[in-house]
């Protein structure tokens, strides 16, 4: 079985968490968090890393299954095969979400007359050739592209050190408005933990299966502390409220900053950055929905899926929204959150009461 | 034998996707584009319209002026730029509209300097604004500079040392920063920023032409042309509206009471004989506090300058520390002192915050400033007086001590 290290997992978690920052900053443009943004970067760690030791602990009773595994083996084989099924959803829906959202950036800013099935596409081809490579390459590819997407973000951040120092300001009053508008800003990114619900189709696959979960939080904990630099620095240079009405928040304040007159026009940074992490992304994706659709269909091998399902994820990428009025509504607390938690609540409940339903039954009976 | 069956299938992919797509849909060859230096927006009141100036590069001409070091207009006669100008009923619409008057596709994305007609400045800029955040090619790094005086003649203008207009006022820009500091810096999204926070106005830089320039540009002696334009001065706004310039002096006031002056110069008469010392600050703190509680809040503003002589015109003795030292700080704290409260009553007759006190109160202290906030540009602010302090060091004085 092919294996990957918790090293290897903890780099695809993290770009997974930071590429949501990267694409549009949700604690800043889903709610009215405004200047208190970088609040909710904090605050959203806990209600995010709850939801994801919720989902994930159940996975550490079954180190050696996935989700689809041990879900037939709890509340038998067909209604685990339709819970499966809503996991293996929200995969697909993620993945053609962001791809969209990314392809749009690119339309609007750099390539407005380009279709979008041809950014959509390319995106998923080269996600399909390392989803048909095997985990074992997306995590290398992971070893190899984490550190320089980790250097270009945080390049991005550094460069406009020099303007902060008097736009800083821009970051007061503090908490003027109570804890209200923290917490509205907070939900969309909390509940993006949606994502990390590959780890419950990748846990089996890391070298150390039972300290998966660990490395999933860290990876939480370090994707969301990132968010708080970038939440200040772009607050600093946009200010609170065209941050907030900015469709691509990074990108636009990458686009206004200059480092003492030759340093401008560095977006390449935050576009290739995020490029890189998509690609990551969109392959885990990919590589989770396809072999939690093959043991789910009870197929020995998963790679003659990844295919007909990579055409099928870009034709719904492409149809996922009608426009970007849609697609930034989707990710609005009021629709995002209930979509999310019950993607994570239903089928994670239904596991944990058959779980501990067998404990019961099982230690009555005496057996181990 | 996989790994074979997947470089073929991969190959096979490349070759599909290579055939589909005949040519890149967004091919651009910049040979074919003609490259926006500066942009000037004005207003037509007459008919409605807004009236957009692009100055292009003209790429022949440009090569030309660098090969043959500096002769005159370039090659074949042609000049480095051209200016075109369109009109419309929104900004939009007016570049547009440039298509029909220009060869070429014009691209924005290299426009260091946009330009705006006082007309248009007093009538308001928020169209402008939303264009310019708005359109993928525009950036908000260019900077912005109100014009008093003819917009067509200054985007046609040569600046004698540099080869296009363009290039010609962003080096103004820049060397007027480092230098003087009467000019207020600020690209357009730092000036954005602070039109979209609540209590403070924009205050944008000033470029006034000068009449001089058509006529001895006619005589087509090089060496004998006059300067276009000069730079310094400031245009106050209210909201996205201007409402007054600031000149040059105030300016600096300005400059000195927000932190943002770089090398500045002033002559101040010296204590005993009444003669001229000239004294030039290097760097500056500023800084703006709110003290005491909602019913009785006062803002403070401490600025310290600290300078060198550079100019001595007197006989005293000036090489050690002295009450004749002492004077001459005093004396320039005083200066710089008359030059910010200028500039405070000048903001306060137009009623535009431009030091952005409501947006200290706002900051820190939220609530009071819920409650004056409505009134603030009317009421309060016209009338505030605040606590000012300036402190003046002297830390050098050159390289001879006395004078001769």
């Amino acid at each position: 079985m092919e294996k990957i290290a918790n090293r290897q997992l903890y780099f695809i978690l993290f770009m997974i968490r930071c590429n949501i920052a990267v694409a549009f900053l949700p604690v800043l443009t889903t709610a009215d968090a405004l200047q208190d943004a970088w609040i909710s970067s904090m605050v959203q760690f806990f209600p995010a890393a709850l939801l994801l030791l919720f989902f994930g602990s159940l996975g550490t009773r079954f180190p050696d299954l996935t989700v689809t595994q041990y879900s037939e083996m709890l509340v038998g084989r067909w209604t685990g095969k339709a819970l499966s099924m809503v996991i293996l959803w929200i995969f697909l829906h993620m993945a053609a979400i962001e791809a969209r959202t990314y392809a749009n950036m690119l339309i609007t800013v750099l390539l407005p007359d380009t279709p979008l099935v041809f950014l959509i596409g390319t995106m998923v081809i080269a996600s399909a050739a390392a989803a048909y490579a095997g985990i074992e390459v997306i995590g290398r590819a992971a070893d190899l592209l984490f550190p320089i997407y980790l250097l270009m973000i945080i390049g991005s951040l550094l460069i406009p050190l020099p303007q902060l120092q008097t736009m800083l300001v821009n970051l007061e009053p503090v908490c003027a408005r109570g804890a209200g508008p923290i917490l509205r800003g907070a939900i969309t990114p909390a509940l993006f933990t949606v994502q990390y619900l590959v780890l419950t189709i990748l846990a089996p696959s890391t070298n150390e299966p039972k300290r998966a979960l660990r490395t999933a939080v860290w990876a939480l904990a370090g994707g969301s502390a990132i968010l708080i630099p970038i939440a200040i620095v772009t607050v600093a240079i946009l200010g609170p409220v065209r941050g907030a009405q900015t469709v691509f928040p990074i990108f636009g304040m990458v686009r206004v900053i200059t480092l003492s007159e030759f340093i401008d026009r560095i977006e390449a940074l935050a576009v290739f950055a995020w490029g890189l992490g998509l690609f990551v992304e969109v392959a885990i994706y990919l590589y989770c929905g396809a072999k939690g659709l093959s043991q789910v269909m009870g197929l020995g091998n998963y790679r003659p899926l990844i295919l007909p399902m990579a055409v099928i994820w870009t034709a719904f990428g492409i149809q996922v929204s009608k426009n970007v009025f849609q697609l930034l509504e989707f990710f609005k607390p009021l629709f995002f959150a209930p979509y999310a938690l019950i993607i994570i609540i239903v089928p994670f409940t239904i596991l944990w009461i058959a779980y501990f339903l067998r404990r019961l039954s099982r230690g009555r009976s005496g057996a181990p | 034998m996989r790994l074979k069956r997947l470089a073929l299938t991969l190959l096979l992919i490349a070759l599909m996707t290579g055939s589909c797509c005949t040519g890149c849909w967004n091919r651009r060859e910049p040979e074919l584009l003609g490259i926006v230096l500066a942009v000037g927006f004005d207003y037509d009141q007459e008919r409605g319209l807004y009236q957009v100036f692009a100055q292009l590069a003209n790429p022949i001409a440009l090569g030309g002026a660098g090969g043959d070091g500096g002769g005159g207009g370039g090659a074949g006669g042609k000049k480095p730029f051209w200016t075109v100008d369109a009109k419309g009923r929104t900004p939009f619409e007016a570049i547009r509209n440039l298509i029909e008057v220009s060869s070429r596709e014009l691209f924005w994305a290299h426009c260091r300097v946009v330009l705006f007609s006082e007309n248009l400045a007093r009538r308001g800029l928020k169209d402008i604004f939303d264009l310019f955040e708005r359109e993928r090619q525009f950036r908000l790094i260019v900077k912005p500079v109100v014009i008093d005086g003819d917009l067509r003649q200054i985007m046609e203008a040569d600046f004698p040392l540099e080869e296009t207009g363009g290039r010609g006022m962003d080096r103004f820009i820049v060397t007027t920063r480092f230098e003087r500091g009467i000019f207020p810096e600020r690209n357009l999204n730092e000036l954005l920023v602070v039109l979209s926070q609540p209590g403070q106005e924009m205050l944008a830089g000033r470029l006034e032409v000068l009449e001089s320039e058509k006529k001895s540009g006619e005589k087509g002696g090089e060496a004998g042309i006059a300067p276009p334009a000069r730079i310094g001065g400031s245009a106050l706004f209210r909201g996205d509206r201007m409402v007054g310039w600031a000149n040059a002096r105030q300016t600096q006031g300005w400059a000195f009471a927000t932190g943002r002056a770089f090398r500045s110069n002033f002559v101040i008469e010296s204590p005993a004989t009444g003669s001229n010392v000239n004294i030039e600050v290097h760097s500056h703190k500023a800084k703006m506090s709110l003290s005491g509680d909602d019913k009785n809040w006062k803002i403070k503003m401490e600025v310290k300058l600290y300078g060198r002589v550079t100019e001595f015109d007197g006989h005293e003795i000036l090489s050690d520390e002295s009450e004749l030292t002492r004077s001459l700080e005093r004396r320039a704290a005083t200066t710089a002192r008359n030059r910010i409260e200028d500039i405070l009553s000048r903001a306060q007759e137009l009623k535009s915050d431009i030091f952005g006190f409501g947006n200290l109160i706002y900051r820190k202290n939220p609530r009071l400033w819920e409650k004056i906030g409505p009134r603030w540009d009317e009421e309060i602010f016209p009338r505030l007086k605040i606590d000012l302090k300036v402190n003046f060091v002297i830390l050098r004085a050159g390289l001879i001590k006395d004078p001769l």
